[in-house]
């Protein structure tokens, strides 16, 4: 019971993890940033704006 | 050898539905500082799934899973009852801490999307952050709850009790 509700969330991580790659891939910043961006790396946008805290 | 396809049962979709959540709420717990779209995009999907499920519990009423997680009464009783004779095996499997951490956590997610919207409309930030902030607590105190039962229920509960002595034979 407990192993098919762990199955289940993680499963559930994953599609909501697709999804918002896919989202960022085609109305963000492409595949790669989207990727980075989901596994909390940023993706780029900060950079490309110029927004630096250590400015 | 076939396998028989069927639908999901309330409970399946339930956990589903909980999957869905964790990993909208995941995402845009990670996206937070680096990735403002991403972040809206599951920040947004967090807020929706919140929807459906406050109004799955509003159509479901009393019926389980869907019915809010609300810890009854008699289910306190029995296991204050328990605890109180020394039987720690109310502490193994699901305790009436489970539903109350589900109700605690429910009532925080809504706070924390409903000040994300409120930071996306009228720029409240410093009322996101802080509450976001409080919530990861509050995911990490209700993984605990309900994880610990089960947990100790399979690695303690399945060795064999030992057995009573066996009475002297009298003919």
């Amino acid at each position: 019971m407990f192993r098919k509700a762990l199955t289940l969330v993680l499963l559930g991580v994953l599609v909501m993890g697709t999804a918002t790659v896919t989202y960022g891939t085609f109305f963000g910043n492409g595949f790669t940033a989207s990727v980075t961006g989901a596994l909390g790396a940023g993706d780029g946008e900060h950079d490309r704006k110029g927004d630096h805290d250590d400015d | 050898m076939m396998t028989k396809l069927r639908l999901p049962n309330a409970f399946e979709l339930l956990m589903l539905w909980h999957g869905l959540f964790v990993g909208a709420y995941t995402i845009a717990y990670l996206t937070a500082d680096g990735a403002p779209g991403l972040h809206e995009f599951s920040g947004y999907a967090a807020l929706a799934l919140l929807v459906v499920r406050l109004l799955a519990a509003r159509f479901a009423g009393q019926r389980a899973p869907w019915a809010l997680p609300l810890p009854k009464a008699a289910m306190w009783r029995n296991f204050g009852r328990k605890l109180t004779t020394g039987n720690l095996s109310a502490l193994r499997g699901r305790t009436p801490f489970a539903p109350l951490s589900g109700l605690i956590i429910l009532a925080m997610l809504v706070l924390v999307t409903l000040s994300g919207l409120a930071a996306d409309w009228w720029k409240w930030e410093d009322l996101h952050d802080a509450v976001a902030e409080g919530s990861l607590l509050v995911v990490f105190i209700h993984i605990a709850i309900v994880s610990v039962g089960p947990l100790w229920k399979t690695l303690v509960g399945t060795r064999a009790e030992p057995r009573a002595p066996a009475l002297p034979h009298t003919p």
